[in-house]
Formats: structure tokens, sequence, C-alpha cells
């Protein structure tokens, strides 16, 4: 093998070298690297190539040692093998595992065991080369890569940040058509091990285990009106998810849809549901996006922006579907549910009995939300579901987490009825033209979260037993230490209402108000510390 | 003799609040023409650093050249402040009478809005208001002053360093300081005779990014083995 003269080959990393224990125990118990890029190499490289901001993997490792390019390319491995970034690459850096790497001509890697026909084929694309990094760094989805990340180096794709997702890996779709590898929208992304982050799901491979992340086409052509668009090659791929978002409502959590496209990934909130589905909506793209009762998908418009391309269709945020092995991040409670002019609430949260497990998690957003009102009428519905039992058995020693929590600022209004969330301190109408006079009956104090005790964290032990708690004191105000075992959050911050307007559309601004605890467990305690 | 060690950091307009005799230096992280020429035209002593914003170090960096240039003895004393917590009311003189006549290694001082007290100690008779968890909180933030003995000990312990260094952010250095007070069984008090300006407690806001000093401060109390304590130890108010 032959090697670049400034990279080091090391045979003797290991896992715990790397990564913090609780990471590393789901990595492999050693891992060797084929290739590392050394800072050298890389600053040398981008120093002789300024102008690069995606830089080919194989072209960086088959660079000469003054950093200047080599067209010359030998194999230098044969796949599978794996990369270890050693180097903090600048954040507007973006790696090409394509260019140079798995490339089937001027190569460094010889990844004949992977095709077939003179082709990457369907089935042979799973771990032609792993990647692993000490620090973050930002990468194009690339078939046949898998990319570990952790919470200390993070991978982005897009302007998503998986922190910590252990293994992001890129699989082809379904169908005929040789997989083109170097094309992002034409290969499947699966994710293992969440640790935190945006929540993917599961590896899923077949259509019967209800698949939660695919990628796809929407069909070109057609006209912009509702099913103008269908989603191509996924008659498989799609099944279930009707199914998967009805099971995470009645866990009382609300899954969202993250669709990726050419100009950055946005995130697709529930908007309504009817007779045909499920309605997800972006107010800034302009698109609603139905997941009809038989798993078809579609579209309603084109996008602001123009054409989407290749769109990633995810569903979010499931911290316990039944039957899938990876744990979510994020609780998001659910909004309500408006049917026939009255207004519910669905009301299911985390109990002593049903407590929220970290697993491998270290960072968890609670989304949760005040008090709904409606439009013309005097009534209302507040959130009673306001105290989140954490696992306090599921947690590591010496490991610090954290909890946002935040409070949602929600205006839902189509077709002249509305949905108003608010939690702010002052209720004004929404947009100037439809005063909602009915808030005002809500009194000030009502909304006033920001020194009430309201939303609170319990932790108790596998059998529900509530544990108690050590403050660990300033600067904190939130931690209330009597009683001992209950820690209120505190919100900081406020915001009114803003974002965007478009028509009769949902718009939802996330984070009114933000709450923030840290805590951790020292020789069998909980140790809280809030903000 | 009473050595200080003031760092600084965009808060020129605050050199002249502290005390600026011969005995006193200061420490800028990313200093101004404007920090320099204020230092000069009262003739004060300083270190320059580049913009870091490594507390610690910087610090470590001023307690440097205090010993260096004194040579202090084992009985005299060092105070180290932050460039945003100046003096109000300040007689270093009691100060240095207090810590001798009640045999004080670290004295800690308070803000004049100090919403400390009411939460780290812990009542003598006992009752649970607060289960601080700790020593170290009332390092939190604010100035303090140590004997140099006591400082030669700490620094014997942890590898020539009073400040922890792998605290390359702000945060939990300070505390970390404490948790090794604990450790090595210094008498450690807190006082009203020396007061800073601002407050301190519960300033939530500023604390986004604690959380990756909060696991280093873990790390540290696992690989030092430090007990917890539930209620400060030989912790007093003088």
């Amino acid at each position: 093998m032959k090697n670049n003269p400034n990279q080091e080959i090391h045979t003797d990393y290991r896992a715990n070298d790397i990564f913090k224990p609780i990471n590393a125990n789901r990595l492999a118990e050693s891992i060797h690297y084929d290739f590392v890029i050394t800072q050298e190499m890389l600053d040398k490289f981008m120093e002789q190539n300024p102008g690069y901001t995606t830089i080919g993997i194989g072209v960086l490792l088959n660079s000469n040692s003054d950093g200047t390019k080599n067209d010359t390319y030998a194999t230098l491995a044969k796949a599978p093998v794996s990369v270890f970034i050693a180097a903090k690459t600048p954040s507007n850096i973006v790696y090409d595992f394509t260019d140079s790497f798995i490339a089937t001509s001027s190569s460094i890697l010889d990844i004949s065991d992977f095709m077939e026909n003179g082709q990457y084929t369907v089935t042979k694309t799973d771990g032609v080369v792993d990647v692993y990094s000490e620090y973050p760094y930002s990468a194009n989805i690339t078939g046949g890569v898998n990319f570990h990340s952790t919470p200390k180096a993070p991978l982005t794709v897009g302007v998503v940040q998986y922190n910590g997702v252990i293994r992001i890996g890129a699989y082809k779709t379904t169908g005929s058509s040789p997989i083109n590898v170097f094309r992002n929208g034409d290969i499947k992304v699966i994710t293992q091990e969440l640790v935190s982050g945006y929540g993917f799901s599961d590896v899923l491979t077949s259509a019967s285990q209800n698949p939660s992340l695919f990628v796809a086409d929407w069909m070109g052509g057609g006209s912009s009106g509702d099913l103008g668009y269908v989603i191509s090659d996924t008659d498989t791929e799609v099944f279930g998810l009707y199914g998967r978002f009805v099971e995470s409502d009645k866990l009382g959590t609300r899954a969202n849809l993250l669709v990726s496209s050419y100009y950055g990934i946005s995130t697709y909130y529930r908007s309504q549901a009817n007779a045909l589905g499920l309605i997800f909506s972006n107010a800034m793209d302009g698109v609603n996006i139905t997941v009809h009762t038989d798993g078809t998908i579609t579209k309603s418009s084109t996008h602001n922006n123009g054409a989407i391309d290749k769109v990633i269709l995810v569903d979010m945020h499931k911290p316990a579907i039944p039957g899938l092995v990876s744990t979510a991040t994020t609780i998001a409670q659910c909004i309500s549910e408006y049917r026939s002019g009255t207004l519910s609430k669905l009301d299911s949260m985390y109990t002593a009995s049903n407590s929220f497990d970290f697993k491998g998690a270290t960072i968890l957003d609670w989304y949760t939300w005040e008090t709904i009102a409606k439009e013309g009428y005097n009534e209302f519905v507040s959130n009673d579901n306001d105290e989140l039992y954490i696992n306090a058995d599921s947690l590591s020693e010496g490991i610090v987490y954290e909890v946002n929590v935040h409070l949602m600022n929600i205006d839902s209004r189509r077709g002249g009825d509305s949905v108003v969330t608010s939690t702010s301190t002052e209720i004004k109408p929404v947009t100037p033209n439809e005063p909602m006079d009915v808030v005002t009956s809500v009194s000030r104090e009502t909304f006033d979260t920001t020194h009430r005790d309201k939303w609170a964290m319990l932790f108790c032990n596998n059998y529900g037993v509530v544990q108690p708690l050590k403050g660990w004191a300033p600067p904190s105000e939130s931690v209330d230490a009597s009683p001992s075992t209950k820690v209120y959050i505190k919100f900081s911050s406020f915001t009114r209402y803003g974002g965007f307007d478009v028509g009769n559309r949902l718009r939802i601004n996330h984070d009114a108000a933000i709450g923030k605890v840290l805590f951790f467990k020292l020789n069998g305690y909980i140790y809280v510390l809030g903000y | 003799m009473l050595l200080r060690v003031i760092l600084s950091h965009n808060q020129t307009e605050n050199i002249r609040k502290f005390p600026h005799d011969q005995q006193t230096v200061f420490v800028f992280d990313a200093p101004t023409s404007e920090d320099i020429k204020e230092c000069e035209a009262l003739g004060c002593r300083y270190v320059l650093m580049p913009s870091a914003g490594h507390r610690g170090m910087n610090r470590n960096t001023g307690l440097q050249y205090i010993l260096q240039t004194f040579s202090p003895n084992y009985d005299d004393y060092v105070e180290f402040f932050d460039g945003d917590r100046y003096p109000t009311d300040y007689n270093p003189e009691k100060v240095q009478k207090i810590m001798q006549d009640s045999h004080i290694d670290c004295m800690l001082y308070s803000c004049e809005h100090d919403a400390r007290h009411k939460k780290i100690f812990v009542p003598l008779s006992g009752a649970t208001l607060v289960d601080t968890g700790t020593l170290c909180n009332p390092f939190y933030a604010c100035g303090f002053c140590m004997r140099v003995g006591a400082i030669q000990d700490i620094m014997a312990y942890n590898h020539g360093f009073l400040f922890e260094p792998r605290f390359d952010k702000w945060g939990s250095e300070d505390q970390f300081l404490g948790l090794e007070c604990e450790h090595l069984h210094f008498r450690v008090a807190m006082t009203n005779e020396t007061l800073l300006n601002g407050s301190v407690g519960g300033d939530s806001d500023q604390h986004q990014d604690y959380r990756e000093s909060l696991q280093t401060y873990v790390d540290l109390i696992r690989e030092h083995d430090f007990p917890i304590r539930n209620k400060p130890r030989d912790f007093v108010v003088v």
C-alpha cells in the first residue's frame, strides 16, 4: 500500500481514545484506520488550493507532501476501508467522498468487491467506507459511506448538524435502475444509534419494517395543485408511514417532516389532519406535504424557491415508537386536535410509570405549549401535562445531560378558523386585520411563565419511584430545593409574534421561551444545575 | 504583603476602580491600546495575553508574574479579581488582619447583591433548606484572597497550576479550586468586609455554553476521586 507522505497510518487507535466511553461502547472494540487525514495534510492542501470549499477525499489523500494536487492516481487500498479525520476542518469545507475516492476511475480506492457488471450494485453498497473524526465536519452524503459522529465530533449534512448520530449510512433506494452513487438523491440515508440531534429513527430495510426515512425524487411536471407531484420510487418506502404518525400521536409526541432539497433542509410542521391524511406545512417554502392514509406522499405546489429535485422525508422525534431500537432526543407534545369547532388535546406525557429514557442521548429538547384558544369562541384549553419524568436509572454516571424546554407560540389558521397558542406575556392579535378578541379573556398572569412553577422535571427509578435531587446551587434560580424532588423550569427568554405569514398557512414560532436545565449523576445521586 | 491579580477583558473603564498600586498586576485578555494607555497613565504593572478567553490560564500567568517579581513569603497574600467585579467597599489592611487572626487560607469576597448567602449556607439548625452538593460554589464568579502558602500547596498538588488549565473556556475553573481547597483541608471563609460591585447568583442568561465546562468539572471530580459533600465543610462567614 502506498501512502501519502503526510499521512500517518494509525493502527492502534481504539475507540476509547477518541470518543467518550458511552459512545465508544457502541463502536467496534478496535478500529484500524486505513487513511488518516492529518492537520498538516489538510493545512497544506488548503494553502495550495485556497479556493476549495468542497474537498474530494481522494484528491486530498493523493496530494503531494507540499499540498499540491497529484493527478496521477494509483490504487492505495481496497474497499472496505476506514478513514479517520484527525484535522480541525474549517466549517465552510465540505468533504466529498466521490471525488477520486469511491469512483470507478482515477481513484485511490479499489471498489471492485462492491461492483457488478461495472456498476455499483444495489445490494453491496453497505459499508464501503467508514468515516470517523475527532472534530466536527461536514460531508456530502454518499452511497456506501457510513459517517460516524459523536457529540464531540458531530457531522453536518446540508444545514443540519447531527450531534452524536453514531452512524449515518447511505444506501441505494429500491428500484431497477442502476444506482448513481454520486448523486445524493439516488440513495437512502439510514441512521443508527441516535445520541442527540435530529431524530432519525432506525435502520430499516424493508417495507414491513415501516421505514421512517427515505430519499426520493419528486416527479417532474404536473400542475401545482394538490396531488400534482407524486413521489416516485416509494411504493415500498412509504409503507406504514401514515400509521407511524398515528402511533406517534397516541404516545403524545408530534412527528414532523424534515425535507431536504437543493436549497437546504427545512422542517414541515403538522398543520392539519383530514380525510386525505396528514398535512405538513412550511410557510417559508410555501408548500404543503400530505402523507395520505395509504402512505402516498404528495405535495401541493411548486417550491417558492423553484423546483425541488431531491427530497428527503423524515419522520422526526420518536421517543418511544414500539419496536424501534433507537432513541430520539426530542419530546414534542401534541399541540391540539381541532375538530368540528371544538378544541381538544392529547394528554400523553412521560410519567413515573413511563419515564423518559435518555438511552445514549445527552441532550433533550422538550417542546411544549401553554394554552390554545379558538378564535371567535370564548374557549381555550391549557396544557396540564407540564411534568416530565426522567428515568434516573438509565442515566450514565458522570455524564452531563441537558434539557432544553421550548415553549411554542403557534398561530394555525386555515379557512377562517384559527387555533392560537400563545406564551407571550401580552396577548395581541396575530395579524392586524384579524383581531382575536377571545384571547383577551386570558389574563396576563396566565401567560407569564417566567417565574411560574408550572413546567417541571422529576427523576424516577425503574420502578417509578421518584428520586431525591441535589441542587448544584448557583447560578441557578430555577432549582427549587423544596420539595427536593422536582426541578421547576425557569424560562429565560420570550419572543413576540414573528416569522412568516403566508396566506392561510400555518405559522409556528418555536422558542417563544426557553428553559435550560443541566444535570448529572454522581455516585448514584442526581445533581441538578438549572438556568 | 498583599498582591493582586486582576483579569480584564474589554473593561478599560474599570481599571481605575481597582487598587492600582505597585503590588497589582493587570492581566489583559485581548488587550486594547486603551487598556495599555490607561495602565501606563496609572503606572500599573500589566501582562498582555492573546485573545484566548482562557481565564484560568490568564490568572495563572498573572500569578507567575507576581511570584517571580515579588518572591512573596508563605504568609503573604494574593488577591484575584475579575475586571467586572471591582471593589466598592474595600480595606486591604482589614482583609489581611482577618486572614491572619482567623488563620484563613482562602477568603471569598461578597457582592453587593449576593444571592449566594441564602442559597449556599446551611443554617445552623441543620434544616435542609438548600442542599449545596459541594463546597465549590461559593468560589463562583467573584474575587478572593489566598495565602501564598496555600497557593503553593495547590500548585504542588495540581502540576504547578493554581487554576486547572483544562477549563479552556470560562466557567468552573474557580469552582474546581474550591474542591481542591476542600481536598487539602484549607480553611475557607466568606466575608462581607470586602464588597464587589454587581450581583451574583441566578444570572442564568449568561450560561448557555456552560455544559462543556460542567462536563470537564464532573470528569475532574471523578478523576481526582473528590468526595461530594452535602454541606459545606469548615465554611464560615467572617
